[in-house]
Formats: structure tokens, sequence, C-alpha cells
């Protein structure tokens, strides 16, 4: 007895969807496994043109960031500094627990050292909303100063009944002039 | 021997083209459009700070840096107005796919948003957006039965009412969830913190935790506990889904996980519910003759 041909509407479809299903079934295998295997290049290709990242990390490692506070600080020549808020636009304060989205942000940018580039970018743009304010003058010092605290290790915490250590980090200080010249220019902070 | 391999390539098509109930199909389209509703609602109040040219994000260093190419329709968007307008359109995608109506449009418009903000601004996104880009894929090659839909009398007229569809759409959602799990775990095999159960007490003490506080540390052997049983459900949902005799019990266990996640995280309810759009497509007939039997009877007749 012979099985039933196929239409080819359906034939499209198997031929898709068996694609499509040996492509999750690789992606199931972690980045690094993966990557080791020949055919990972094949499976790239296929997930760029349909955007479907098989990249599912989800606290891989352990979070060990407890808070995070992050601001400018701008200073005009002969004077104290001031605290502004470092979210475009508007300069409004950045709120770790409200703002999910703009807290990976800050994840991504500003404490991996590979995204030097959208750090030195963000800097441009946070010039440019300053001096559009018109409260600060083009020589006026800006910095963004991010403290985040870090988990103590266990042991840490039940020895000294403290959760996290504050490691405050600086960028800058930088002139608002030389920033939005930069930002003009398409180059790189020094 | 013929017939062995007659056989094996009827059950290989049966993968994608046997028929499947319809009504799940309505069901995960329904419950997709939702979450890709509230999603959008998130997103919506800081849009000015992820998308347009005055924000967080510069177009020309993702651009610069994005690998392959460049597409997103955020290109066209620079400004607050432009922005909104695209987003609003967007929303109306998201409302047709719900209700209905052209679906396969509304479910294209929808997949466009997912890559164009994910492309627009990569730096912001998070777990639950990859969950529901893959899903807007599935949802965009999947069988779009006119089923619990909103449509036109002479809509209705001209197509005879169909009770069930190619399940391949099922059949890819269901490997996508076990995609998600378990390459999950997999990559924590080799990291000391899951490996020495700590992980869920240093959890409880990040800035994700709802109450962050000393008090995780008088739990620290539950909390190893719990640490090991979060993987060894995320193992087992997939398995106990796909039996059909302990699919409820898979059910049972992905809803006390995520419920659990959401309850002791800050903001990650979204997850949850994008996670439930993918359990949506291990349901069976007759959950749905169960649901259907508690519909209002209006909803009930929109399924013929």
């Amino acid at each position: 007895m012979r099985a039933p041909s196929l239409s080819s509407r359906k034939k499209m479809i198997v031929v898709f969807a068996s694609a499509h299903l040996v492509f999750l079934l690789f992606g199931m295998l972690p980045v690094r496994w993966r990557d080791s295997i020949q055919v990972s290049a094949v499976f790239n290709v296929y997930e760029r043109i349909t955007r479907c990242h098989q990249l599912w990390n989800m606290f891989e490692t352990i979070p060990n960031m407890h808070r995070t506070e992050a601001r400018l600080i701008v200073q005009e020549r002969g004077q104290k500094p001031r605290e502004v808020g470092m979210v475009l636009p508007g300069l409004r304060r950045f709120s770790q627990h409200d703002q999910v989205r703009l807290n990976n942000w800050m994840v991504n940018v500003i404490f991996n050292p590979t995204r030097g580039v959208f750090r030195e970018s963000y800097m441009r743009s946070a010039a440019e909303a300053l001096l559009r304010t018109g409260r600060y003058g083009p020589r006026t010092l800006v910095s963004l100063e991010v403290i985040p605290a870090y988990t103590r290790s266990l042991l840490g915490v039940r020895s000294l009944k403290e959760i996290a250590v504050e490691r405050p980090s600086v960028l800058g200080p930088f002139e608002l002039e030389t920033l939005v010249a930069n930002k003009t220019q398409g180059q790189p902070t020094p | 021997m013929k017939t062995g391999t007659q056989s094996l390539q009827s059950r290989f098509t049966g993968l994608f083209l046997n028929p499947a109930d319809s009504r799940i199909y309505a069901c995960i389209r329904i419950a997709f459009a939702l979450v890709s509703l509230l999603n959008l609602m998130q997103i919506w109040p800081d849009r000015e700070i992820f998308f347009t040219d005055v924000g967080m994000v510069d177009q020309e260093v993702v651009r610069k840096y994005t690998v392959g190419t460049y597409l997103s329709v955020f290109d066209l968007c620079h400004d607050l107005s432009a922005v909104s307008t695209y987003m609003l359109f967007s929303g109306c995608g998201m409302v047709l796919l719900l209700l209905g109506v052209w679906p396969r449009v509304a479910a294209g418009i929808v997949y466009v948003w997912y890559v164009s903000y994910a492309m627009r601004a990569p730096l912001i996104l998070v777990g639950w957006d990859e969950v529901l880009r893959c899903t807007a894929f599935l949802v965009l090659i999947s069988p779009m039965p006119d089923c619990w839909s909103l449509r036109t009398r002479r809509a209705r007229k001209r197509t005879a009412p169909e009770p069930n569809a190619p399940c391949y759409g099922l059949t890819l959602m269901k490997v996508q969830l076990t995609a998600i799990y378990l390459q999950a775990v997999l990559a924590r095999l080799d990291n000391e913190y899951w490996m020495s159960g700590d992980f869920m007490s240093f959890f409880l003490l990040s800035h994700n935790a709802r109450w962050p506080g000393l008090w995780v540390l008088d739990y620290g052997l539950l909390l190893k506990g719990v640490t090991y049983l979060v993987l060894l459900v995320e193992l087992a949902i997939p398995f106990l889904l796909m039996v059909p005799r302990w699919r409820w019990f898979g059910f049972g266990a992905g809803i006390l996980l995520h419920a659990g996640i959401s309850l002791m995280s800050y903001n990650l309810m979204l997850f949850f519910l994008a996670m439930m759009t993918l359990y949506l497509s291990f349901l069976k007939p007759e959950d749905m003759d169960w649901l259907e039997q508690r519909l209002p009877r209006k909803t009930r007749q929109a399924r013929v």
C-alpha cells in the first residue's frame, strides 16, 4: 500500500517546519557548546534571518549587584559640584527598581568593559542635554558617577551583618564643549 | 522494510501535519496579543529614553555595531511623535491580532515591532523580549484558523468553519519551550553558585529581589534545596508537559515556578506571562471543550 503523496503546500510546510525544528533542537545547547560544533555558522545565519535568537542564559551567573545608583556630577569653574539625574532626555533621576530596562542598559553599558563606544556616545548626549538647559557654560565639567553595591560572600554577609560593599566609579570629568565637539566630528573621546 | 520506512515517514510528517484543534491556535493568538499589549504598555512611558535621538541609545552607534544588517522601523522614527505613532500602530496590530481581524497581517506587524525595537535598543532588552520575539515568529508562521475571531457576516458566509488546522505551529512552540528550559539548565551546569546551591541566597540578596535582607541567611539550607529544585523542575517541565497523563503536573510546576519568581522578584510578571503563552501549545481539545463551556454564549458562537 502506498502512502498518499503530499500536496506541494504540505511539502513546503514539512520542509520549513523541519528546518525550524532542527534549529530549535540545536538551540537547546548552550552557546559555548554549539560554538564548538561545525554547523554553528549555518545556525547563526538562520538565527539572524529569523531574529529568533536562542540565548536562554537567564541567571546563568549569580546576580552580584545589591543596588546601583548613578548620577551626573556637574561642576562649573570655581563652584561646588552639583548632582544631576542621568536619564536622558530631561536629566531625570535613575531608579533601579522602577526602570528594569534602564537597569539593563546600565549593566550592559556602564559595567561592560567592551561597550566603551556606547559610554562615550552617552556622555556626548548628556553634554548636549546639559548645554541645552542653558544653566551651564561650555567649559563646565561633567562626569558620570556610578555607585554599585556588590553583594559580599555569604560568609562576609554573615560575619559583617552587611549585605553589600560599595565600589564607586567615575567616568570623567570632561568639558561639555569638548564632548559636544567630538559628537559633531564623530571622533571618540580621549 | 518499505512499510517501516513509510510508517516512519508518516509519523514524521504527522509531527507537522496532524490535525490540531483550531481553538488552541486561537487561544495562543489571543494570549500572545494580550501579553504583547502589556509589554508595549510597559515600554510606552520610556519610549523617549530608548527610541528617540535625544534618548540614551544612539541609533548611529547601534547601527555601526549591529551584527548583520540593521533593519528597524525606528530607522524612520527619530523624534517622540514619530516613535509614539509607530508604537500606536504596533498596538493596533496587537488589537487586530487579539480580535482575529486580518490575523496574518496583524501578526506580521507585531513581529516587525519586536524585531524593530530589539534592533534599535538591544542594550535594554530583558529576558521576556526574547521569548516574545520567538513566539511572534512562531505565531506569524502558524495556521490562523477562523476561530474565536471577529469576522464580518460576509466573511463568515464566504468561508466554511475550520475545526482543525495542521499542528506544525504547536509542535514548534512546544520545542521552543523545551529549548528555553533545557538550555537554561545546561548553561548553569558549570556555574559554581548553582552547583553549590548558593544561587538562591544571592538572588534574594540582589537588586532583583523584592525583599532583600539579612533574613536570607536564616534559610541557607532551605534555599540550597530551592536552588536544586529549580534546576530539577526546569528540566522536568517539558517532559511532564509532553506526557498526556502528567501534563497537568507540568502546568502546575511551571505556574508555581514562574509565579514564585514573579512573587520574589521585581518586574518579572511579564516573563511569567510570556512563558505561559508557550505553555498553551500543550493544551488538548478536551481542555478547550472545558474552557468553551465556561465562555459566554456569544464567544462560543463566534467559533462557528
